[in-house]
């Protein structure tokens, strides 16, 4: 059993090495390379790693909590708002095209099929921005602080 | 109930009081007309947000010209509801004095009641004011059972009936919930004027109830203003003038 075992991951080893697809773990998974780079930058690559982290794993706590501050306090910063997200992680439509939750290629959608998770989120909210004008008005960058709550102040609606 | 729901909107408040004290001596709270309050500052009961219609100055190509700078924000084209079907965030009511003959025509939106009977009856908690005296639905959680819908008075409220398409970033909206006028919120957050007060040519006031200084009270105060349906008493934000 177990030299089968062996003799089935040698295989595997020697068949992915000859591909060039060695598992070693230094390749992004699939889904890195499927999903849409978001179109600002942030100041510091230690910004980004933190965003990423934190995101990956508590978005949907992070979206619901801002969506109930928003909605019943009126609290409009655009850290967390649903709108900033997809300002900066979907593209502004362009004259060809405009990439909505339709899309496999939308950035959440992109996941969230490869997760098989099913959200409703864009039955009400928009899932695209508005003009092509949003993603190049914003000041880049961002600035996102991921300590403290108070450092972007930029107003959102 | 209404006793209910304050006592727990005062519990849930208290919480926040903190955020609230910073805010209020914030020196970026300047007096004018509309204040907006800091982006990451909650709402408070330190204002009532009102609207005061002038239906003598209020031309019908005004009405008109609201209700379209209304839609603009992002309904209004629902493709297969029928006509009783369609939202309406602002109904244009055409009433005749039955002893002058005089006719006025009145733009009718949510009248952002202070005892709102919507917010009453609704049985999630989806209908339910803001501490600026605001009524909104949170569609999150409206169950579309249009409870909300009878109770109003004004037949301010809609259902929607049909899946909508291509929303507005700052308008969500969807099949199945509830929805009226939210006084254009998001605008007024950030220190803009509602959408039809921008193009009612200075016939529609809109501003700060509790303030004496603002425009809208003192427009109250010297010339008044009637709540329609007031025997209801339902204290009404939003007032005309001239019928
Ligand atoms: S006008 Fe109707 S929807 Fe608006 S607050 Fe009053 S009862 Fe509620
Ligand atoms: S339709 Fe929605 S907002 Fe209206 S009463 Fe029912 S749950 Fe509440």
């Amino acid at each position: 059993m177990f030299s089968k075992f062996l003799s089935v991951t040698s295989l595997m080893l020697l068949l992915f090495s000859l591909l060039g697809m060695s598992g070693c773990g230094s390749e992004p998974p699939e889904i890195e390379t499927k999903i849409a780079k978001a179109v600002k930058k942030f100041d510091t690559e230690e910004q980004m790693i933190a965003h990423k982290a934190d995101m990956r794993k508590n978005h949907m706590d992070r979206l619901l909590h801002k969506r109930d501050q928003t909605m019943h306090e009126g609290i409009r910063t655009p850290k967390y708002s649903l709108k900033k997200c997809i300002d900066c992680h979907v593209p502004a439509p362009t004259e060809n095209k405009t990439v909505t939750h339709k899309d496999s290629e939308h950035f959440c959608v992109t996941c969230h099929e490869y997760v098989s998770v099913q959200i409703d989120c864009f039955q009400c909210h928009a899932s695209h921005p508005d003009k092509p004008e949003t993603a190049t008005a914003m000041k880049p960058p961002l600035g996102l602080n991921i300590a403290t709550e108070d450092s972007s102040t930029e107003v959102t609606q | 109930m209404s006793d209910q729901i304050n006592a727990y909107r005062r519990k849930f408040m208290a919480g926040l009081a903190g955020v609230a004290a910073i805010a209020t001596i914030a020196p970026s709270i300047v007096l004018r007309e509309v204040k907006a309050k800091a982006a990451d500052e909650a709402s408070t009961d330190s204002v009532r947000w009102g609207l005061l219609i002038d239906t003598n100055k209020l031309t019908e190509s005004a009405i008109d010209a609201g209700i379209e700078a209304c839609k603009k924000r992002g309904w209004g084209d629902e493709k297969l509801s029928n006509d009783a079907q369609d939202s309406h965030w602002i109904r244009k009511v055409k009433v005749t004095d039955k002893t002058t003959r005089k006719e006025t025509i009145l733009p009718i939106m949510c009248q952002h009641c202070e005892t709102a009977p919507c917010v009453d009856v609704c049985p999630t908690g989806a209908s339910f004011k803001r501490p600026d005296g605001v009524v909104l639905v949170d569609k999150h959680i409206c169950i579309g059972c249009r409870y909300c819908m009878m109770a109003c008075p004004y037949k301010a409220r809609s259902f929607v009936h049909e899946t909508i398409e291509n929303q507005r970033p700052d308008t969500p909206r969807g099949k199945g919930t509830v929805e009226s006028c939210d006084l254009c919120i998001g605008k007024i957050d950030v220190g803009e004027e509602p959408a039809c007060v921008k193009v009612s040519g200075g016939a529609i006031i809109f501003g700060d109830l509790k303030d004496p200084e603002s425009n809208i009270s003192k427009s109250l105060k010297e010339f008044g203003g009637t709540q329609i349906r007031a025997d209801l008493g339902l204290n009404t934000g939003v007032r005309y003038q001239g019928i």
